[in-house]
């Protein structure tokens, strides 16, 4: 009986170490897809729909280098989410996670790997990741739980690009309303006006075009 | 021919004023004031109003521009311009009863509705050169220190504008604007009609003003019947040309009770200086 009970406890152990291995090597896969990039300048269109901001579709040019410089240049003003816009400066794809692989699951027709992911650096403003990673390394889908800004999703969509890089990316995002000191503005009206619930749900799409891929891109693009 | 000359007669007498010219100095002064003190401090406080939006988004671009100034600038002094226009526009017929030139005036060929209308006319020119000299000076102004870009407009939403969509709601919102200080000249000439001394329509003026902004504003259900009728709910509705969907309905219909408040105040203005028994 104990010899049973061994050999399931073993096992399980085995199978555990398994699908850690797994989780990691998916992870691996992303890792080395996203290294093949050293550095891209893309076009890009930025959609924001937040309640309280009101703003046109913009266009921007957004420049990436590795490991982090990531830069966005927009004609006249634009706002572009801080968090799931680009891929490559969310921390997660690097060896100081854990991650653990959770399950299959298919998004629109691709099958892809669920896989949480926790940020072993104490510092990381992110606490827990989950992705949704595809048989051949792109990352469909990112979900993110913040220290301090709550959380944000992004769903990626790729056409036939050489290096894997997406073609469209939706962020939501959870954001606290902007008290606006009437001071400031002096609108006086604002101040008969009902303040709005002040956390509400963001979203953002970015639509990417245009991609030049290791090109050489200097530093000076980034200061 | 006569309307015509007399009208320039008018405008020659108001340009002819010193008082007539503090306006102007007083717009040149607080625009460069709130201008040199943004140039100073500006960022810090956008930054901080902007804060929230800082910490979700990364920003591209310069939002503290000349657009941006302008319109601060056209926040700050709608409350004071009125005062400047009563300034002058009180004293019109106030002031001539006052010196008693009246009597010298109405001997020529010109009937009293002529004169009245040449000097409301002249009221209206003036009011419109102030708005003018505010419009550009803020502007030209703004861009020349500030640069040219995007308009972030901080009311209950925060609104942003490309520089290509700006110019046409500074224009609308300047010529609403000067339909404002028309109903503000239109009380101010017919309190002016009313009084002896110019003292007396310039501080009437402001008074009215006052008490009728402070009905439009509270939130108290017994003003709420008095609101639609007065020009004080309306007058701050240039504002709406920098929402970002322009209820061009809700407009419309300011615009028509500004015009009404314009003729009502007008016709009463005419009515009573035809009847009036000029002693003086």
């Amino acid at each position: 009986m104990k010899k049973h009970l061994l050999s399931l406890f073993l096992f399980f152990l085995t199978l555990s170490a398994w699908a850690q291995q797994d989780a990691n090597s998916i992870l691996s896969g992303v890792r080395t897809n996203f290294l093949k990039v050293k550095d891209y300048t893309a076009d890009a269109e930025i959609k924001v729909d937040v309640d309280f901001v009101k703003i046109p579709i913009k266009k921007a040019k957004v420049y990436y280098k590795q490991p982090d410089k990531f830069r966005f240049k927009a004609e006249g003003f634009a706002l572009l989410p801080k968090r799931g816009a680009n891929l490559f400066t969310v921390n997660l794809i690097n060896d100081n996670v854990t991650a653990i692989y959770i399950k299959q699951e298919v998004i629109g027709n691709i099958t892809t790997d669920v896989i949480k992911v926790i940020p072993l650096d104490p510092n990381s403003d992110i606490i827990l990741s989950t992705l949704w990673i595809s048989r051949d390394y792109k990352v469909y889908k990112l979900e993110s739980t913040t220290k301090n800004q709550g959380t944000f999703s992004a769903q990626f969509q790729y056409t036939n690009h050489p290096n894997n890089l997406p073609a469209q990316v939706e962020i939501t995002f959870d954001i606290q309303k902007a008290e606006i000191p009437v001071g400031f503005t002096l609108d006086m009206e604002s101040l008969n006006k009902k303040s709005q619930s002040k956390n509400t749900t963001g979203k953002a799409t970015v639509k990417y075009s245009g991609y030049l891929v290791n090109t050489g891109l200097s530093d000076a693009v980034f200061k | 021919m006569t309307f015509i000359l007399t009208t320039k007669t008018e405008l020659f007498k108001i340009f002819s004023r010193p008082r007539t010219y503090i306006a102007y100095a007083a717009i040149l002064i607080i625009i460069l004031a709130i201008q040199f003190a943004i140039y100073a401090d500006g960022q810090k406080l956008l930054d901080f109003t902007t804060q929230n939006l800082r910490e979700s988004f990364d920003f591209s671009g310069n939002l503290l521009n000349g657009y941006f100034i302008s319109y601060l600038i056209l926040n700050a002094l709608w409350v004071h311009i009125p005062l400047l226009v009563a300034l002058v526009v009180g004293d019109l017929l106030a002031g001539e009863a006052n010196m008693g030139t009246f009597r010298f005036i109405l001997t020529k060929p010109v009937s009293r509705m002529t004169l009245c209308a040449s000097k409301f006319i002249a009221a209206i020119l003036y009011s419109a050169s102030l708005i003018i000299l505010l419009g550009i000076l803020s502007l030209v102004l703004g861009v020349l220190l500030f640069g040219s870009g995007d308009l972030i407009v901080l009311r209950d939403t925060i609104n942003i504008f490309s520089e290509d969509d700006i110019l046409w709601r500074c224009i609308l919102a300047f010529a609403y604007g000067l339909l404002g200080m028309c109903v503000v000249a239109a009380l101010s000439f017919f309190l002016s009609a009313l009084s002896d001394n110019s003292i007396g329509p310039i501080i009437g003026t402001m008074t009215i003003i006052i008490a009728c902004t402070i009905f439009s504003s509270l939130d108290v259900s017994i003003f709420h019947y008095i609101r639609p009728f007065l020009f004080t709910t309306y007058i701050t509705e240039w504002r709406s040309f920098f929402d970002y969907q322009i209820d061009y309905q809700k407009l419309t219909k300011a615009s028509l009770v500004l015009l009404a408040h314009i003729v009502i105040l007008f016709s009463f203005t005419i009515y009573y200086f035809n009847k009036k028994d000029i002693l003086s």
